[in-house]
């Protein structure tokens, strides 16, 4: 792992040549590497561009087959008339307060409650854990009735509450077992190292732990604001005014009671649209995924 | 399978826009002319009408007589609240909003009804609140599960009301009633997606074809014989179809194993006959039209789900629902409609139509306003109000046997076809508890003897099969 | 800070172990807490429900084990149900996993614009709902969906995909290989995790790429791994939408998922006590394959900073 033993010079011009050598790899692999990643892209980027296609098209002229790929006329209106046809700016008020809640309240507390099964020992942690997996291995559409009744009884139907409070305790765990797995990837020494120095658990878990950890709490952020943003049957179940409503139910209600009558062109538009916020966290929390953490001050 | 994206609820659009005009006209005359026509109307369909409709009237006098409870008093003082749940789509919820439960409102000072807006997947949204206990007050119901919920006591049963008010809900609407009554009891009012199933044609490819336009007493035969006249292939390929049949769509089959003599779940609810004679020819000269005769497009060819084959002028004919005007109306093509047509010379023809439901939460705490919005919806005024903006179709058999309706100004075509009883019998599937199961064991299995790949001999048993066990299952239970 | 606070409190526990102890549940608590709050509940209610029939309307009514006899001996659909999820998530897991792990090691590198085709790989996973159902119905469209017309180029007959007992599945599986986007994500974080100090070694020690692979990459990266397999398992087996909105767990049920054949029993058919055991079925189905994946992980995950036989 380091190199222990070496002496610094030899390793100095091992290295050197090695980076020289790697450098034409590098060339060849990195054409290589473009040229599939070029392939997959066209493959997924096709039923995107279909939807683009269809959301500028006349209503009339969305499903004739053969399709038009290019519409003629290109109809940018239906992005505003779609928008328009229902309150998506209170939808998206909703949806942004519900999903910013409940991504804060899921990377902190999911970081804490990991970070317990990876590094501390405690009775039947095992136990725990799989407990804890357990619970998503239910499917929601049992658990959704007795929750309901549970929320109704707390009188929080029809609020956000249901959506926001549980992100606080330990935010789910798909999240929880994701950091754990991370934090267990970080050398043990290094807990040891900073114990000599004084440090309290809390110490570790706040100054090495979580900034080691980075790019994998940029994930879960990721994953956090997506899956409030997207996620449609908890909003459905537990909200009953329109204005409560979220976006992913907003699309939903473009679909009409037969599929002839349903404003396709619409409902594509919007969908990209709302397409757009969750892509954008994607892209800004992209530079959490650094390229090698040097660990620095360690000693062989 | 496009089963669920072409959802199960009907649109009476075009048929109320269609109606637009009789609405604005007979406006302030309906009222008046109701009380004659519709006796004279009532007597034409009851004589036409299958047993169920006599059935009704009979059961509902007897059971109004034996009713269990009385109906209550109407509050005094105060605002009752009331919560109306139905699907729709953003347009739609605005003029249930406005219109329909603001009208409601207007009428109606003690009460003040909200609207609540329900998704596509509407039961499971009502199930939940049903069972958190939040039911809505008022609830729409569709196709063939409002009698599930009926058998569960779930629903307010009407005929204390009916009795009470002298109130007769035939008076203004038309059957079948298969989805408002179970075991003789009313436990809804009919409200949507009235009329019948009908064969939609393309006038155009008609004429380009020179074939001559179906007549309402055509024949199997008859329609067989205009399909291949109407197929056409160019290179092999099929470019235009005499008919589709959409076998995967709820209603499709009805009409036709009824006509032929046959049926599948019979009235009494004791016995499913898919597997015998006249029902299984009926379905095999209905898999037939794409597997042997190729005179309408396999599932495959029907882009489920992505758009209307009619529309796109691929088929010449086309067998649904009467809510299916509006549709049409989008059509670049004249059309016309027709009834479906006669199976074999002995048999008589039957149409197939099914009406949605509106009902009442039998634990609500506003009964009788909650009865008092049944009320309303399908009064002549409502009626007017939801075909005039769309929203549904009326059901009142004044209006539909009026010539206002049936002719409609302009347009080639008349709406006799739809109006139930009117040119030919008009039946509702019988529906009992579970009968959710046998559709869905239906739509499952013959999907594959569609596409070809296995036979009604195989499949239909399984049918029967499950079927045998819902029905079982409900005779158990009673 | 927490655990001196908790000393001060006057919580004395009197040895290293108990202070461990009291640490590790203060840590977990918010979950802990959570789960007491929020799911135990709803859970232990399932189960009650499991031994009851419930119509969802009127009151459940208790059957015992019945709901369970049923699914084991007289219902032809759970069997077929648990077909269809097992092949899929037999065939669709390892694809998907061995799919996401090639590009997040192509996306690994310093290519120009990388953030922008991340992005671009990652876009499928955040279209929702109703959108992207419509989208495959079309891809696959027997006639004039992409698909089959690209095989029409090199005169292949391509199938009926969803409209076909043996091709629906495929199609479906397809589909969700479509949203890699969030394991690549997973990978793409575990490859950064990996200290480069690691390949330089290795290759001063004379491994070459290969080698420096399954040397390196393949075991730091095992914890990672290890996660999307056991959350493949998780959700794979819970696989509900596709089916429902595509193909209604047709034709002829060849994609009645496990989930979808629970769905219809709670919400269509009135049998919510039935499809309570179904999903606690399910979730020792699922519970014994996690188990025997954690079993099997000290043979081939690797962790760093694991806690074994420490202290």
């Amino acid at each position: 792992m380091l190199t222990v033993g070496r002496r610094a010079s030899s390793y100095q011009a091992a290295r050197m040549s090695w980076l020289r050598r790697a450098s034409v790899q590098r060339g060849t692999s990195l054409v290589i590497a473009y040229l599939i990643l070029a392939a997959g892209i066209i493959l997924i980027l096709i039923p995107l561009l279909w939807m683009i296609s269809t959301s500028l098209k006349d209503i009339g002229s969305v499903f004739l087959f053969p399709p038009q790929i290019i519409p003629d006329p290109a109809l940018w209106k239906n992005y505003a008339d779609g928008w328009n046809a229902q309150p998506f700016g209170l939808f998206l008020r909703n949806t942004l307060v519900i999903t910013f809640s409940s991504m804060v309240g899921q990377t902190f507390s999911c970081a804490l409650v990991a970070f317990g099964f990876a590094r501390l020992r405690g009775t039947g942690s095992n136990v725990l854990f799989m407990l804890l997996l357990s619970t998503i291995m239910l499917p929601i559409y049992v658990t959704l009735i007795p929750t309901f009744i549970l929320y109704k009884y707390l009188g929080w139907l029809d609020t956000f509450l249901p959506l926001i409070v549980p992100s606080f305790f330990g935010g789910g765990p798909f999240f929880i077992f994701l950091m754990r797995q991370f934090f267990m990837t970080i050398p043990l020494e290094l807990d040891d190292a900073a114990r000599v120095d004084g440090a309290t658990t809390f110490d570790i878990f706040l100054k090495i732990c979580l900034p080691l950890a980075a790019p994998a709490l940029a994930a879960v952020a990721i994953f956090a604001f997506l899956g409030s943003w997207n996620d449609f049957l908890q909003p459905l179940i537990y909200l009953q005014r329109t204005d409560h409503f979220t976006l992913a139910i907003g699309l939903n209600l473009f679909r009409a009671e037969s599929t002839a009558v349903t404003p396709w062109n619409q409902l594509m538009a919007v969908s990209l649209l709302v397409m757009i916020p969750p892509l954008l966290v994607f892209f800004f929390a992209q530079r959490y995924f650094i390229q090698g953490i040097v660990i620095s001050g360690i000693k062989g | 399978m496009p089963g669920v994206l072409i959802s199960r609820r009907r649109v009476l659009t075009g048929f109320g826009a269609a109606a637009l005009a009789l609405g604005l006209a007979s406006c302030g005359g309906a009222s008046a002319t109701t009380a004659p026509t519709s006796s004279s109307a009532q007597a034409a369909t009851s004589a036409t009408a299958p047993s169920s409709a006599a059935a009704t009237t009979a059961a509902s006098t007897t059971s109004s007589a034996a009713a269990a409870a009385p109906a209550p008093a109407a509050p005094a003082g105060g605002s009752a609240q009331l919560v109306f749940f139905t699907w729709g789509s953003a347009e739609r919820f605005k003029i249930w909003g406005d219109q329909v439960v603001g009208g409601f409102n207007k009428g109606h000072p003690g009460i003040v009804a909200t609207l609540l807006e329900g998704p596509s997947d509407y039961e499971p949204k009502l199930l939940t609140m049903a069972a958190g206990g939040t039911a809505p007050d008022v609830f729409r119901l569709s196709e063939y599960w409002a009698v599930d919920i009926f058998a569960k006591n779930f629903c307010l049963q009407l005929d204390p009301y009916l009795a009470r008010d002298k109130f007769k809900i035939e008076d203004h609407t038309s059957p079948p009633y298969t989805q408002c009554q179970y075991q003789g009891k009313w436990y809804a009012v009919p409200h949507g997606a009235a009329g019948n199933f009908v064969v939609w044609y393309n006038r155009d490819l008609f004429t380009k074809a020179q074939v001559a336009f179906p007549t309402d007493d055509w024949t199997w035969n008859d329609f067989l014989t205009t399909a291949k006249a109407l197929t056409k292939s160019d290179a092999g390929k099929p470019v235009q179809w005499g008919t589709s049949m959409e076998m995967v769509n709820y209603g499709v089959p009805y009409s036709y194993i009824w006509s032929n003599g046959g049926d599948e779940l019979t009235p009494d609810g004791k016995s499913y006959l898919l597997d015998q004679q006249p029902a299984m020819q009926a379905l095999q000269l209905l898999a037939d039209l794409t597997t042997k005769e190729h005179v309408a497009p396999t599932a495959a060819e029907i882009p489920q789900g992505l758009g209307d084959i009619f529309l796109s002028g691929k088929v010449a004919m086309h067998y649904s629902g009467a809510w299916y005007e509006a549709t049409a109306h989008q059509a670049k093509f004249d059309f016309g409609l027709v009834l479906n047509p006669k199976m074999n010379a002995s048999s008589e023809r039957v149409a197939f139509a099914e009406q949605n439901a509106t009902a009442a939460y039998r634990q609500g705490k506003h009964l009788d306003a909650a009865w008092q919005l049944l009320q309303y919806l399908i009064s002549p005024e409502n009626q007017k109000v939801e075909s005039s903006t769309g929203l549904n179709g009326p059901s009142d058999p004044a209006i539909l046997n009026s010539p206002d309706f049936l002719n409609v100004n302009g347009a080639p075509y008349s709406r006799k076809a739809i109006v139930p009883g009117l040119l030919a019998k008009t039946r509702g599937a019988t529906l009992i508890p579970g009968y959710a199961q046998i559709q869905t064991a239906y739509s499952q299995k013959l999907a594959t003897v569609w596409t070809g790949a296995t036979t009604l001999q195989n499949a239909v048993p399984q049918v029967v099969a499950v079927a045998k066990q819902v029905i079982a299952q409900d005779q158990q239970s009673g | 800070m927490i655990g001196q606070r908790a000393l001060r409190v006057g919580v004395q526990p009197r040895t290293t172990r108990q202070r461990e102890n009291l640490e590790f549940y203060l840590f977990i608590s918010p979950w802990l807490i959570g789960f007491l709050l929020f799911v135990a509940g709803p859970m232990l209610a399932t189960l009650a429900l499991s031994f009851s029939s419930w119509d969802l309307l009127t009151p459940p009514k208790f059957v015992g084990l019945q709901n369970f006899v049923h699914l084991l001996s007289g219902d032809p659909l759970f069997w077929q149900a648990l077909k269809v999820s097992t092949l899929y998530s037999g065939i669709g897991i390892p694809l998907h996993i061995a799919l996401a792990f090639c590009i997040a090691l192509l996306l690994n590198q310093k290519l120009k614009a990388v953030a922008v085709i991340r992005t671009l790989y990652y876009m499928p996973s955040v279209i929702s709902g109703v959108a992207v159902a419509v989208l495959w119905l079309w891809i696959f469209n027997p006639d004039f969906g992409p698909i089959n017309l690209a095989l029409r180029l090199v005169h292949v007959q391509g199938p009926l995909w969803l409209a076909s007992e043996f091709w629906a599945l495929p199609a479906l599986i397809i589909v969700s290989l479509w949203g890699v986007g969030s394991a690549m994500i997973i990978f793409l974080a575990g490859l950064q995790g990996i200290p480069t100090t690691l390949y330089e070694a290795a290759a001063i020690d004379g491994a070459g790429a290969w080698q420096r692979f399954w040397s390196v990459t393949v075991p730091m990266i095992s914890p990672v791994l290890f996660f999307n397999l056991v959350l493949g398992v998780i959700n794979s087996f819970q696989a509900f939408t596709n089916a429902y909105v595509m193909t209604s767990g047709g034709p002829n049920d060849a994609t009645l998922m496990y989930v979808l054949y629970l769905y219809q029993n709670a919400f269509q058919f009135f049998k919510m006590g039935y499809a309570s055991a179904l999903a606690w079925v399910l979730l020792l189905i699922i519970l014994l394959l996690t188990v025997l994946i954690f079993k099997s992980s000290p043979m081939w995950v690797y962790y760093e900073g694991e806690l074994r036989g420490r202290r």
